[in-house]
């Protein structure tokens, strides 16, 4: 390929210098968005990384391809969705899943900090059984400072869906967890 | 309260779960829930509890997702990133061959099936002079069995330019419809469970069969005041299975090739 880029014209190899710059500024606006939905669906630190950086990589691969570079958080963001769930179908990791990184500070007893435990597995539990949908619409609204625009533009959705979905995902884990 | 325990009767009452829930979600009390709760101290205390919840669900989701990249995140991504080709473009080794051969493969299968494509026997046009039966409405995105493809009644005759309106409308919706999909989609979206899809799925075969029927089912749905039927009307909504339809199941469902219905739900016609 080095081979190839010597007799390019120059014109071609500084298109690839601003891609690769472009890429860069994406790289370091969306990190934090990717980790934070690839936890949502994982929960496992480690996991939610490695899934965000393969994500990255990915859309490294088919960034020249993206027409609208506006859509790149959205278009990310189904790419981490995906890539977590494959983790998750693949490995099965369910029950490895590590909870203690993430957890609110303690409650002050032990009966508490059992409740807190307990009722954070049953929340888990519930949203895993969440209909897609209604999942991808309550993790992306829980990131901080996504409103329902927001998480309508990152969906490619009106945002009358995006808030029925995600009051119905809402109503779903109140009725799951009453 | 519990369900299980609970003092109030009310919690039998249909509908008024589902009020509890909706106040404990959203904070909007409607007024016979209100004046309920302010004589019930049980069902208060369950209103409460249940906001708590909410409270605590919405908490713990915020948790679930706010977790930081890593201080070497950016690192480790341009570490794999350099493991990949440039982005864009890249000819490589090998593609000239496979390339050539790919359209070498094509031209051969085009020059052999075009006589057979040419042969209006192989058409996929149907050559029977019997026509199918044709349902009374304009262009559809399903197919309407022939079971239900009855002509309407004579009660429902009287609607037939109220139908032949609507029918219009729904073709236009339709195209309309499809050129709004290839962008943004704009529609009303109503969600539907497993077990209610069937139901749905024959509603709207009724509705594709007989519109102003199903004009009129909609226009009843609601309390009208002063016994008038107020027209109102929904263009078109999108009706979606919540959960993934079995395989077995898209020979009953009749979904466009997307999985949605689309089903025109305007009573303005029915309620004249």
């Amino acid at each position: 390929m080095d081979a190839m880029a010597q007799v390019l014209p120059e014109s071609l190899v500084s298109l690839d210098a601003a891609l690769e710059r472009e890429f860069e500024q994406r790289l370091a606006d969306s990190s934090a968005l990717a980790v934070r939905v690839a936890m949502g669906v994982l929960r496992n630190r480690a996991d939610a990384e490695d899934v965000a950086q393969e994500s990255f990589v990915r859309a490294y691969r088919n960034f020249a391809g993206l027409r609208d570079r506006e859509k790149f958080r959205g278009w990310l963001v189904r790419i981490v969705w995906r890539l977590a769930l494959d983790r998750i179908r693949a490995q099965k990791r369910r029950e490895r899943r590590e909870l203690a990184a993430l957890r609110q500070p303690a409650p002050p007893t032990v009966e508490d900090v059992a409740a807190s435990r307990e009722f954070e597995r049953r929340l888990e539990a519930a949203i895993d059984a969440l209909p897609e949908k209604l999942r991808m619409v309550l993790l992306l609204a829980g990131v901080e400072g996504h409103d329902m625009n927001e998480v309508a533009s990152l969906l490619g959705l009106p945002q009358g869906t995006v808030k029925s979905r995600l009051h119905l995902a809402r109503k779903r884990l109140l009725e799951a967890l009453r | 309260m519990r369900e299980g325990k609970m003092i109030c009767g009310k919690f039998r009452e249909d509908g008024f779960r589902e009020a509890l829930t909706e106040a404990a979600l959203t904070g909007a009390v409607d007024t016979t829930l209100r004046g309920h709760l302010a004589e019930c101290a049980g069902c208060r205390a369950e209103l409460e509890r249940l906001a708590a919840l909410a409270g605590a669900i919405d908490r713990g989701v915020a948790v679930m997702t706010s977790a930081e990249p890593s201080p070497g995140f950016a690192a480790h991504v341009r570490a794999r990133v350099a493991e990949e080709p440039a982005p864009g473009f890249v000819w490589r080794r090998g593609w000239v061959p496979a390339t050539v051969a790919g359209v070498a493969v094509l031209a051969l299968a085009a020059w052999l099936l075009w006589p057979v494509a040419q042969n209006p026997e192989n058409s996929g046009a149907p050559q029977t002079t019997e026509r199918a039966p044709v349902a009374p409405v304009a262009p559809a995105p399903l197919q309407v069995p022939p079971s239900i493809e009855a002509p309407p009644s004579p009660k429902l005759a009287e609607h037939a330019g109220g139908v032949e309106h609507a029918a219009n409308k729904l073709g236009r919706a339709s195209r309309a419809t499809a050129a709004a999909r290839s962008e943004t989609p704009a529609l009303p979206e109503v969600l539907v469970s497993g077990d209610e899809w069937a139901q749905v799925v024959k509603l709207y075969r009724l509705g594709q069969a007989r519109p102003a029927a199903a004009g009129a089912l909609v226009a009843r749905s609601f309390t009208p005041p002063e016994d008038k039927v107020l027209p109102f009307g929904i263009e078109f909504i999108q009706i979606k299975p919540l959960e993934a339809t079995k395989p077995g199941e898209r020979e009953v469902n009749p979904p466009a090739p997307d999985g949605v219905l689309r089903m025109n739900v305007d009573s303005k016609e029915a309620a004249r």
